[in-house]
């Protein structure tokens, strides 16, 4: 089983907006695949729909390699959106109704949980007084109370301080590590997810416009001279042959990108047009992470 | 299915509003015998009229009979079930399903193995037997008080048969009206919204149902609404010797108002997206 | 008569009814254990067994199988994360020993020019020569480690002065510790401490110590050695710049190395030494980190007085 979430064409319409149009999702075991996209492109609706709190109006999904999600999503923690709490209760009864609702007989299971996520000492403070770090937290250990091996967050870090985000990350990375959790997580501060994700996923109004693995992007991002070129071959050609110029490559035709040499431009701008091939730009180029999703998220993709 | 009642019961024991809506129906309860003892120790002359407030009127009295010859337990019992034990279970219903969705965490059981129809019965049965626990608590209640304040004078066979068949058939009725309480809540999760419509329902509904009677007979019908909806059969269940008529009509009724708030309920919760 | 008759067959009648509650709820207790466990069977999952309901020893025994499933997948995650570390570090050991053979060479294809003056040529010959002892010292630890590993390296415990040992090991740093500008403040109890110990495994154990807290370590030098009722507990801190939180579970571990560069040329297997050899002499070591200051305790059982 390669994939723990593998979702084909899954569509949400309410009335007659699409909020999650057509997305074909493919998550890998063991990965923590970083979901990102503006505020209301879908992602909540689509982790929901993943979740079973909504229903698909389109499309299926399967769950570990079966499509029978309910049996399956019993291995899956989530915490989306606001964790979902009695805010009459305590943390420990909170818990402790999570504990009796899923059968599981170990009543130590609550208080390590609690010392785990860092709320131990909560005792008879009810959910409603709690800070929202706190929330998030409790959140966070009802996610993993019933060990899950597949974890899905929204937004785990909304609201933390920067301390707590750090204890977050380490968790998750703790997590993904030693217990083989895969996470599925989306937010919006890139610089965060790009410390963890393994693969990141695209979504823009709804679309799911991208899906690839974190050493990707590495290389699309890397600082590189742009030439647009009419003949891609005889530039290449040139490139190696005249200019011994090998570390280079052709993203597509009539695009080349070197990504050492940066001295030499001038020459490799004047050996292209001598030898017969026009170029149309020329240019530094290469992006910091937060630029390159900035493109994907918000124009078209400059290429 | 087990797993998630025992999940039901522990949130039951740990909500304060299920102690507090038992305390003030043990409240009112005393309340009214006090009151009765009250007006029954002016009346014979025990305290001065006015005492506490009281001021008992003693022609109306039917010229100076103890207040205890008119006013039964049964009586007490019927005051409490028509009136304030209706409003208070349906305050409780409300507080405990709104509880369910004002913070989600109806979400972390939700699509985790269980189906929905079965979280969704099993909640509804645990708020019903919590409702109806506590009407049976009001019940003890009134013994007890009648005890307290009378002593065991007025025992009898006949009065205890009439005290059961009653509080069977008033705990039947409690049931399917419950089960309205929990779909209303369930359809709008608001609980300043779900308990105002369900004390209105206790207060106006018979308004409207008279006025169906009327329409009805109007059109020469044989059947009046009056006869089937839940909180007219509340207020006209007889105290003794309960006809086979009135019976068969509460029985039927009830059953239909269980089940159709089952199914509706449950088919809501099916479709909807948990917020 | 009647009325008795009838309780008789009330009780009876309840008698049945509990019975077969309690029937019924072992059998779906059992099917439902089955359904997980074949489930368990199958998939590789963090996923632990729960109870469909209470019945009789059925949550014991669910504890019981959950504890199981636990220990065992401890031990394949230990595995899996030493496996790991162990082909990482055969990689990055075979690259350490390398780099000074081929410093070496370099340099003695250096001295092969004729036109070298001499006093170049030997101050080559000191280099090569220091590339090799320290390549040797290397090999030394692994095989040290290796024999340990294997059980053939037979400890001969006798009655040391633990203080007297370790003031000793300490002194034969010194000359480090003056290149490093950095003087440790050693403390070493007054009380004699007297220990039953192999003398070259509890010397192994201190030259590991500060030879670890040397390389890593970047100041703040702090040795001591105190009894403590019936242990004698050797404690070497420093302060870090390279020890985190995370590293202190696995610092003990075999080929462990926070330098991720490996350009200080360890192995990784002091600090293993360190443990392996407490351990064998019936003690213990222990690592912790506060804010910047990083300590090891090494305790070992001290001899009663009157049998010294």
């Amino acid at each position: 089983m390669e994939y723990v979430l593998k979702t084909e064409n899954i569509t949400k319409v309410y009335g007659q907006h699409k909020v999650v149009n057509r997305v074909s999702m493919h998550v890998k075991k063991g990965a923590i695949y970083g979901f990102i996209g503006k505020n209301g492109a879908g992602k909540t609706t689509f982790m929901r729909m993943v979740a079973g709190l909504a229903a698909p109006t389109e499309g299926t999904m399967e769950l570990f390699g079966s499509t029978e999600l309910e049996k399956q999503r019993k291995r899956i923690g989530t915490l989306i959106e606001n964790p979902g709490v009695y805010a009459n209760m305590t943390a420990r009864e909170n818990l402790e109704v999570i504990r009796k609702n899923f059968g599981i007989t170990e009543k130590q299971a609550v208080d390590d949980m609690l010392e785990f996520v860092g709320l131990s000492d909560t005792n008879k403070k009810k959910v409603k007084n709690f800070s929202m770090g706190m929330k998030q937290r409790l959140g966070i250990a009802i996610s993993l109370f019933c060990n899950p091996d597949f974890l899905i967050l929204d937004e785990p870090i909304n609201g933390l301080d920067p301390e707590g985000i750090k204890e977050i990350r380490e968790l998750l990375l703790k997590l993904n590590r030693e217990k083989g959790i895969t996470i599925l997580i989306s937010s919006h501060i890139l610089g965060e997810l790009s410390k963890i994700a393994t693969h990141y996923g695209i979504i823009r109004e709804g679309v799911l416009v991208e899906e690839f693995p974190a050493s990707d992007l590495e290389d699309r991002c890397r600082r590189c001279h742009k030439l647009i070129v009419d003949n891609t071959e005889l530039a290449a050609n040139i490139l190696e042959n005249k200019l011994h110029i090998n570390n280079f490559d052709v993203p597509k035709q009539g695009v080349i990108r070197v990504f050492d040499h940066f001295e030499t431009m001038e020459q490799i701008n004047r050996e292209f047009i001598l030898n017969g091939v026009n170029i149309k730009e020329s240019y530094l180029s290469g992006q910091d992470l937060e630029g390159y999703f900035m493109e994907l998220l918000g124009g078209g993709v400059n290429d | 299915m087990i797993n998630l009642f025992s999940g039901e019961l522990y949130k039951l024991q740990k909500s304060k509003s299920i102690y507090i809506c038992c305390i003030t129906m043990i409240a009112f309860v005393l309340l009214l015998y006090g009151a009765f003892a009250t007006a029954e120790k002016i009346q014979q002359g025990e305290l001065e009229n006015g005492s506490y407030g009281f001021e008992v009127d003693a022609e109306a009295n039917h010229g100076g009979n103890s207040v205890w010859e008119e006013v039964s337990m049964l009586e007490v019992v019927q005051t409490m079930f028509v009136g304030i034990g209706g409003i208070i279970s349906a305050i409780f219903i409300s507080i405990f399903v709104f509880g369910e969705y004002a913070n989600g965490a109806v979400k972390n059981v939700t699509g985790k193995g269980y189906s929905r129809w079965k979280i969704f019965s099993i909640k509804y049965i645990a708020t019903i037997l919590a409702a109806l626990l506590m009407l049976i608590i009001m019940i003890v209640a009134v013994l007890i008080a009648e005890i307290l304040f009378v002593g065991t004078g007025r025992f009898n066979s006949e009065l205890f048969s009439n005290l059961v068949s009653y509080a069977s058939m008033q705990l039947l009725l409690a049931t399917a009206f419950g089960g309205i309480v929990i779909v209303i809540n369930q359809f709008c999760r608001n609980l300043g919204a779900g308990i105002a419509i369900s004390v209105c329902l206790i207060m106006f509904s018979t308004i409207i149902t008279a006025g169906l009677d009327i329409a009805l007979r109007y059109f020469e019908l044989d059947i009046k609404a009056s006869d089937y909806w839940i909180v007219d059969l509340i207020n006209n269940c007889p105290l003794n010797e309960i006809d086979s008529a009135y019976a068969t009509r509460a029985i039927i009724s009830s059953i239909i108002w269980i089940i159709v708030t089952f199914i509706i309920g449950n088919v809501h919760f099916q479709k909807t997206d948990i917020k | 008569m009647q009325i008795l008759l009838i309780g008789i067959s009330l009780i009876l009648v309840i008698v049945a009814g509990i019975l077969s509650a309690r029937l019924w709820c072992y059998k779906k207790q059992i099917s439902h254990i089955k359904e997980e466990l074949s489930f368990l069977e199958t998939e590789e999952s963090n996923y632990k067994l729960t109870s469909y309901c209470k019945i009789g020893k059925t949550e014991e025994v669910i504890q019981c199988i959950n504890r199981l499933l636990a220990q065992d997948r401890e031990e394949e995650n230990r595995l899996k994360r030493e496996n790991r570390v162990y082909r990482e570090s055969i990689t990055s050991i075979s690259h350490d020993i390398r780099t000074p053979l081929t410093s070496a060479k370099g340099y003695l294809q250096m001295m092969q020019k004729e036109t070298l003056p001499e006093e170049k040529r030997l101050e080559y010959i000191k280099i090569v020569e220091r590339r090799l002892d320290n390549l040797t010292d290397m090999l030394n630890q692994l095989f040290e480690y290796a024999r340990i590993e294997a059980g053939e390296l037979k400890l001969e415990p006798e009655i040391i002065n633990a203080g007297n040992v370790f003031a000793e090991t300490i002194s034969l740093f010194y000359e480090d510790f003056l290149k490093k500008d950095c003087e440790p403040q050693v403390h070493i109890t007054e009380n004699p401490c007297k220990i039953n110990a192999d003398k070259h495994a509890f010397v192994r154990i201190v030259e590991n110590l500060i030879k670890n807290a040397l390389v890593h370590g970047t100041g703040g030098y702090e040795f001591s050695l105190i009894k403590e009722k019936e242990h004698c507990i050797i404690c070497v801190s420093n302060l870090t710049e390279t020890v985190e939180n995370q590293d202190i579970d696995q610092i003990f571990d075999r080929f462990y190395t926070t330098d991720k560069s490996r350009s200080r040329k360890t192995t990784g297997l002091g600090l293993a030494i360190v443990k392996r050899f407490a351990m064998q002499m019936c003690g213990d070591a222990n690592a912790n980190l506060k804010g910047k200051r990083f300590s090891i305790q090494v305790r070992l059982p001290v001899l009663a007085e009157k049998e010294s």
